[in-house]
């Protein structure tokens, strides 16, 4: 049985599970971008000595 | 430095968090009871309040972790104080969002310059304000020392947000005064076990993002040196 303002509910629902997981999203890529770039770093130091 | 989520800590918490979350929907939907008068959208409440709770205790370690960072002159106090400031800024503004289609079918309109509401947007606009310092600022101690400042100051808002249904006349209210006791036991559990959910969400989110905050630093302290 579908009750009244479902609609409302599901919207709700949906923004806060969409934000938390595009947050989470935005996040790992920065981690995957910043380890990438410290490997890149860790290689170069080894280089230069 | 290792993945985040390659810890094995970390995977299981992730794994219990995402069970947990379907199982709270499913008691939303399944099991609490539907208010006559407000029908599926009070059910926003289960999602509502755990938010504002969870925002208010990531403006807690700012305070917390600034008071520290200006006693200390820690690094990590800083990292600790800037990642919850973000999670306190992102459940705020689910706050702001959810809070507006709750009352739009049952207050008629999605906005009312009442006390809680006004209180709440007015912390979420300090902690833009706090993002604006962190962003124009250089990266360095002066910046930190502010932000530390303006996130204890901050904090002043939390409590005037929580006494906010009590302190100003009734007749200016629309949120209604708080009452879980009262609730029947369905509604109650759910209640706290979304409580729950929340608090570990915010947890692991803070965790995740001091981590990244940390691999930050150490990246940039790498650049110099090469």
């Amino acid at each position: 049985m579908m009750y009244k303002y479902f609609g409302f509910f599901l919207a709700a629902f949906l923004v806060i599970s969409v934000a938390i997981c595009s947050w989470i999203y935005v996040i790992y890529r920065q981690e995957k971008e910043l380890l990438t770039e410290l490997k890149r770093l860790n290689t170069n130091k080894s280089e230069v000595e | 430095m290792e993945s985040f989520h390659s810890r094995q800590s970390s995977k299981v918490t992730a794994g219990i968090l995402a069970v947990f979350w379907v199982v709270v929907l499913y008691l939303v939907l399944n099991v609490t009871r539907i208010d006559p008068d407000q029908q599926m959208a009070q059910k926003i409440f289960y999602y509502h309040v755990p938010s504002a709770w969870v925002a208010g205790l990531g403006y807690l370690v700012v305070m917390f972790a600034g008071v520290l960072y200006l006693i200390m002159k820690d690094e990590k106090w800083d990292h600790l104080g800037l990642a919850a400031a973000e999670l306190g800024t992102l459940f705020c503004a689910l706050v702001l969002i959810t809070g507006p289609i709750w009352a739009k079918p049952i207050w008629g309109a999605p906005w009312s310059w009442e006390p809680r509401l006004t209180t709440v947007l007015i912390m979420f606009l300090i902690y833009i304000g706090y993002f604006m310092v962190r962003n124009f600022g250089d990266e360095g101690e002066r910046t930190r020392r502010i932000s530390a400042v303006l996130g204890i100051a901050a904090f002043l808002n939390v409590p005037i947000i929580y006494v906010s249904v009590k302190f100003w006349a009734a007749d200016a209210q629309l949120h209604p005064q708080p009452a879980m006791s009262q609730q029947s036991p369905d509604v109650f559990w759910t209640f706290m076990l979304s409580l729950l959910v929340f608090t570990l969400l915010f947890v692991h989110l803070l965790r995740f993002r001091v981590h990244i905050l940390k691999l930050r630093s150490k990246v940039l302290g790498m650049r110099y040196d090469v």
